[in-house]
């Protein structure tokens, strides 16, 4: 009996080696060990055997089953396996293709570096104020101690609506009118348009401006330093060396402006600094003495700085853009890039 | 400015090498902006004379010469022929280097030995002769040997400096050497002054007559006279000079009028005194529509505000802007009368601007320029005529000054200086820093003890000092910007709220660019033929008085101009799926008052999702860009609002157009480009608009946000098809479904619409879902059934529609 079974395990073992796929596995499953297979059958003759070799037989039988069934089991998880990965091969795609999505819309840049010297201000504590873009002489001049027949007026050329009527040059119209409406301490920032008669590859006829102030009683030439190094090492790096050198704006005095470090060359002299390691990108001064008169502040009491900077001259440096007019030609792959 | 460094060093000793100097003159506020050496990098260039000039033995177009410097004799090969024996000329010896880096090598030419090169003016970085070709034949007085950048003037830089309009002191060799003294207290050097046994010709009184007629226009007249003067071209070293600094050589009289502007800052004007009517001079005001041709040849019409200089006759000069042509110098003047005046600056820039001339002599009096400077220049330019082009100085000067000079003391507190500077500077350095900027002060009672007080009288030629706050301008420059410390300033705190301007602004720039939106930025202006497609009446447009184009004349009046232009500008450079926006200020008049008004405008045109391998090609149409206006008013929580459809907006398709409405108030405009309108732009896609009014929007607001309850309770849904006249809108069904007020209706969608096969032509099938729910219930079919049949029964009878597929 034990030698039979021993040969049924041998011929089982060396038939399985050759199967080659699921349904063989099956066949050869129900061939030896279905209910109607060969080990079954061997199994009805169990009765024949005296009753102490019936465990022993037993047992044998059993391992055989157990060792034929774990081939068996093996061989059905691997067929299986390798079907699947069959399968998934077949369904294979090129991943490297690029994916699927909605383009999103950007910012204008100019948007977004006016966003970020306004973020800058406002932590500082600085209000935001606007005022209109066509504007009176008296705002745009006369308040400013920029009187008629006054030199200083050529420094920017006016577009005029009518005879007192015009596009405002700059922004410090709107200090004039918060100083107007509001009394001491005051800081203000005044974003906007601005317009000049001008036109190369440094300058157009529109751009964009934020204007700041701040009165109160003890403010110093000190403090106009402090303030706009602080904002300038926000803006640009920490480390961003950065000098105040005399100037003249009719409405401040003691008038700066105020230069960093070129951020192209770091200071080495390029092209953009014409040489120089420096670039000029504010504008400042102490609130003239004759502007508080005319809102009528005292001077002996209230001092302040004012400050102004164009946001393209920023943007420029910051991402390196060479001709300002692609501000306001508004190609797609300009605009997309930002 | 240009300003000579050779120059400035007949005033200071020992001055800072260039690069050193710019950068002090920029840290005190005299902005340098370029430094030009003259010579170009030209080195081992020298005098030299030709000894002769012979065939080269190989080649007929080439001569050779013997040329002779202090070095020996050189032989040089040469393919110009204008030279002969005796002539000197700019020998460049090898190694010598010429201007662009060109280095010279002794070279064999056509078998002949060249042991350099003579040099032509453009070779030499010089502007070539008239007709000229040829090497460049230099004076016969030069010493052979001598550096030629060095005989020629040309070992020198050009500061170009950025003079401040509150400085016309600055505007001279001697303002800028004053100025540097000041900063970097190196002492002026002492200037000569006029001999008197210079003036030998006879007494000026009796030469000529001068008289002021408006003493306010014309504080100081000052003029002599030199007589039998011979006027030629001017010595090489003064036409080098005045060329240097920007100015053409004319000739020995106005070449020295303009030298000593340089030099001092002061203009003169010189006349041929023979053509002064009557020996007569008179300061006037011009006759209303008098007329004078001036030295540029231009005749002018003045008017009365206008201030000029007559002779018994007629205006021979406009008044510190230009002389007149009749009274010009030329070859033929033997005598001269030279003027030196002081001009009120107003006067100077009304007429400058009202004429439209503005030159060296015109920018300096509108500055301000310096009154008692007047004589020194006078005495300088006579002085220099004289000896330039001979003739006779006549005795004496007339002087017309009605009311001197008077300069008033400034109170400058030492307490101000440092509360403003925030410094602690002492009384010893501000006493020296007045003295540097040869301020005359003596110290007067102060208020309070430990304060000092000045009285301080700053120079005539400082024009811009004349309060307080200047001097302490002055103070800071000198002792340095660099050194007031910096502190940040002690301020209560305080919210910085945004408006709610800025928060449209902003939100609105956040769900468009997540759209897909590219933010624009237009200019302003636009060409009235922009102009013209959203505004029919030209008239109610700002015009600019100076536009710089005709392009840019124009204020918009609506967004759209400026987001048509960036469709076409885009479309021209094959970018063809466009989708902007821009927010930004439209322009009107109304009456004589100008109105403002800010705006969001958008527009898309071609593909919905660009072109991709892997995204569906359809094209926009309208409901993608309403779509995108319904999400800026979603996200803004504008709620109530209704969109009316309009087919009388001249620029949008009729049909495919309407307004945004709330609260019985326009809010905007959304559509389809009209055809023609597209055309006339050139324009050969469909494209579609929005223009929102944010001022409108922001009454309409809403911006608290507010929890509803998600549904706890199921929904159940009715769908019904229905075929509708085409002339029906959604709108108008819905506001009946709505009119019929259900509470148990959440919420209506539409699934499809169609039109076509087997639908009438003038009718389409809508087909709607209908959810209803209750918050508190689950509802029974009976309730939903019945509130569905009141809905479509109002349908049916308001507008007859037929219900197809209706489910129960
Ligand atoms: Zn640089």
């Amino acid at each position: 009996m034990k030698e039979r079974l021993l040969q049924l395990e041998k011929a089982a073992l060396s038939e399985i080696s050759s199967l080659k796929n699921k349904e063989a596995v099956l066949e050869f499953k129900n061939k030896y060990l279905g209910r109607k297979g060969e080990l079954a059958a061997l199994t009805k003759e169990f009765g024949k055997l005296p009753p102490e070799e019936r465990p022993i037989v037993g047992e044998f039988i059993n391992s055989i089953r157990g060792r034929i069934e774990e081939r068996i089991n093996n061989l059905l998880t691997a067929f299986a396996q390798s079907e699947r990965e069959q399968r998934l091969k077949g369904e294979k795609i090129d991943a490297t293709l690029p994916g699927r999505y909605l383009a999103l819309g950007k910012r204008h840049p100019i948007t977004q570096v006016m966003d970020e010297v306004v973020k800058i201000f406002s932590g500082m504590g600085f209000a935001v104020a606007e005022g209109p873009e066509i504007e009176t002489d008296y705002y745009n001049f006369e308040a400013l101690n920029i009187p008629k027949d006054h030199p200083a007026r050529d420094m920017q050329d006016t577009f005029y609506i009518g005879e007192d009527v015009l596009l405002r040059t700059h922004t410090s119209p709107v200090q004039i009118r918060v100083m107007q409406n509001k009394k001491p301490p005051l800081r203000v920032i005044a974003p906007g348009k601005v317009y000049r008669r001008d036109s190369d590859v440094t300058h157009t006829p529109m751009f964009h401006q934020v204007e700041g102030f701040m009165v109160d009683e003890t403010i110093t030439f000190g403090d106009l330093k402090g303030v706009l190094t602080a904002f300038l090492h926000s803006l640009f790096r920490e480390d961003t060396a950065i000098r105040f050198r005399p100037s003249f704006f009719p409405f401040t005095e003691p008038s700066a402006e105020v230069d960093i470090q070129c951020v192209i060359c770091n200071g080495k002299g390029c092209r953009v600094c014409k040489g120089s390691g420096w670039l000029e990108v504010l504008g400042a001064g102490m609130i003239h003495p004759m502007v508080f008169k005319a809102v009528g502040y005292d001077s002996e009491r209230f001092s302040g700085f004012a400050f102004g900077l164009g946001i393209e001259r920023i943007a420029m440096l910051k991402f390196g853009i060479d001709d300002i007019r692609l501000f306001f030609e508004n190609d797609v792959r300009f605009l997309r890039q930002f | 400015m240009k300003i000579s460094y050779n120059w400035l060093k007949q005033y200071i000793k020992a001055l800072p090498p260039p690069a050193k100097l710019a950068e002090k003159l920029t840290m005190a506020g005299l902005e340098v902006e370029g430094i030009e050496a003259l010579d170009k990098g030209i080195k081992g260039v020298v005098v030299a004379q030709i000894l002769s000039v012979e065939k080269h033995p190989n080649a007929d177009r080439l001569l050779f010469c013997k040329v002779k410097t202090d070095k020996g004799i050189h032989s040089i090969v040469c393919g110009a022929r204008n030279m002969k024996a005796g002539d000197k000329v700019a020998l460049a010896l090898p190694g010598a280097m010429l201007p662009k880096g060109i280095k010279i090598e002794k070279t064999k030419i056509r078998g002949v030995e060249s042991e350099g090169m003579m040099c032509s003016e453009s070779e030499l970085g010089l502007p070539p002769l008239q007709g000229g070709g040829g090497i460049m034949i230099l004076s016969q007085d030069l010493p052979i040997g001598k550096d030629f950048t060095e005989t020629m003037g040309l070992n020198d830089y050009i500061l170009n400096i950025n003079v401040t309009p509150n400085r016309p002191d600055c505007l001279s060799i001697l303002g800028i050497a004053r100025e540097i003294s000041a900063i970097t207290k190196k002492m002026l050097k002492a200037q000569k002054t006029l001999g008197k046994a210079i003036e030998k010709g006879k007494d000026i009184k009796k030469l000529v007559s001068i008289s002021i007629d408006e003493p306010s226009l014309c504080r100081r007249y000052t003029a002599r006279v030199v007589e039998n003067i011979k006027v030629g071209p001017s010595p090489e070293w003064l036409k080098q000079r005045v060329e240097s600094h920007g100015f053409r050589s004319i000739n020995n009289v106005v070449d020295v009028t303009n030298y000593v502007m340089l030099e001092y800052g002061h203009p003169l004007h010189a006349f041929d005194c023979n053509l002064v009517s009557e020996k007569q001079v008179i300061v006037r005001r011009a006759h209303e529509g008098e007329k004078i041709q001036t030295l540029d040849g231009i005749a002018r019409v003045l008017t009365n505000d206008m201030l000029v200089i007559s002779d018994a006759e007629k205006p021979i000069a406009l008044a510190g802007i230009m002389g007149g042509k009749e009274s010009e110098i030329t070859e033929r003047t033997k005598n001269i009368l030279l003027e030196s005046a002081y001009f009120d600056p107003s006067c100077i820039r009304r007429t400058s601007k009202a004429l439209g001339i503005v030159t060296e002599s015109s920018y300096r009096f509108e500055r301000g320029a310096d009154i008692e400077g007047v004589t020194r220049a006078l005495d300088k330019a006579a002085q220099m005529i004289v000896e330039l082009s001979g003739g006779d100085m006549a005795r004496g000067m007339i002087d017309k000054y009605p009311r001197p000079y008077r300069p008033a003391a400034i109170r400058v507190r030492l307490s101000r200086i440092n509360k403003i500077l925030s410094t602690t500077i002492n009384r010893k350095e501000i006493e020296d820093c007045l003295e540097r900027l040869g301020i005359n002060f003596k110290q007067v009672k102060a208020q309070k003890r430990e304060d000092a007080v000045w009285g301080a009288t700053p120079p005539s030629i400082r024009v811009d000092l004349v309060k307080e706050i200047d001097i302490i301008e002055d103070i800071a420059r000198l002792y340095g910007y660099g050194k007031i410390p910096t502190a940040l300033p002690l301020a209560r705190l305080s919210a910085v709220k945004k408006s709610g301007v800025d928060l449209i602004r902003e939100k609105t720039r956040d769900i468009l660019t997540n759209n897909g939106f590219l933010e624009a930025i237009n200019y302003s202006f636009v060409s009235p033929k922009l102009f013209k497609i959203t505004a029919p009446d030209i008239d109610s447009g700002l015009k600019l008085i100076n536009p710089l184009t005709e392009e840019q004349s124009i204020m918009r009046h609506s967004l759209v101009s400026g987001l048509l232009e960036t469709l076409r500008y885009n479309l021209n450079h094959n970018n063809n799926n466009i989708k902007v926006f821009e927010i930004g200020g439209i322009f009107a008049t109304r009456g004589k008052e100008t109105e403002e008004r800010e705006m969001i405008g958008g527009l898309i045109s071609g593909l919905r999702h660009g072109e991709a391998w892997n995204v569906s090609r359809d094209v926009v149409d309208f409901y993608d860009m309403k779509g995108a206006v319904e999400q800026v008013l979603a996200g803004l929580g504008i709620v109530a609002y209704t969109f009316i459809a309009k087919s009388d907006i001249p620029f949008l398709y009729p049909g495919k157009a309407g307004i945004f409405e709330t609260n019985g108030k326009p809010m905007g405009i959304a559509g389809e480009i009209h055809p023609d309108t597209l055309q006339s732009l050139d324009i050969k896609q469909p494209a579609y608009i929005f223009e929102l009014d944010l001022h409108v929007m922001m009454t309409a607001m809403n911006s608290q946000k507010k929890y509803n309850p998600i549904p706890r309770y199921p929904m159940i849904v009715r769908d019904a098809a229905m075929i509708v006249n085409r002339e029906i809108q959604f709108q108008e069904l819905y506001e009946v479904i709505k009119g019929v007020g259900s509470k148990l209706l959440e919420k209506v969608d539409i699934f499809d619409v169609y039109y076509g096969e087997h639908i009438p032509e003038d009718k389409l099938s809508i087909a709607l879902r209908f959810l209803y729910r209750s918050p508190e219930r689950t509802l029974t079919d009976d309730e939903v059934n019945n509130a569905h049949s009141a809905i479509l029964e109002n349908l049916k009878n308001r507008f007859g529609i037929e219900i197809r597929g209706e489910e129960a």
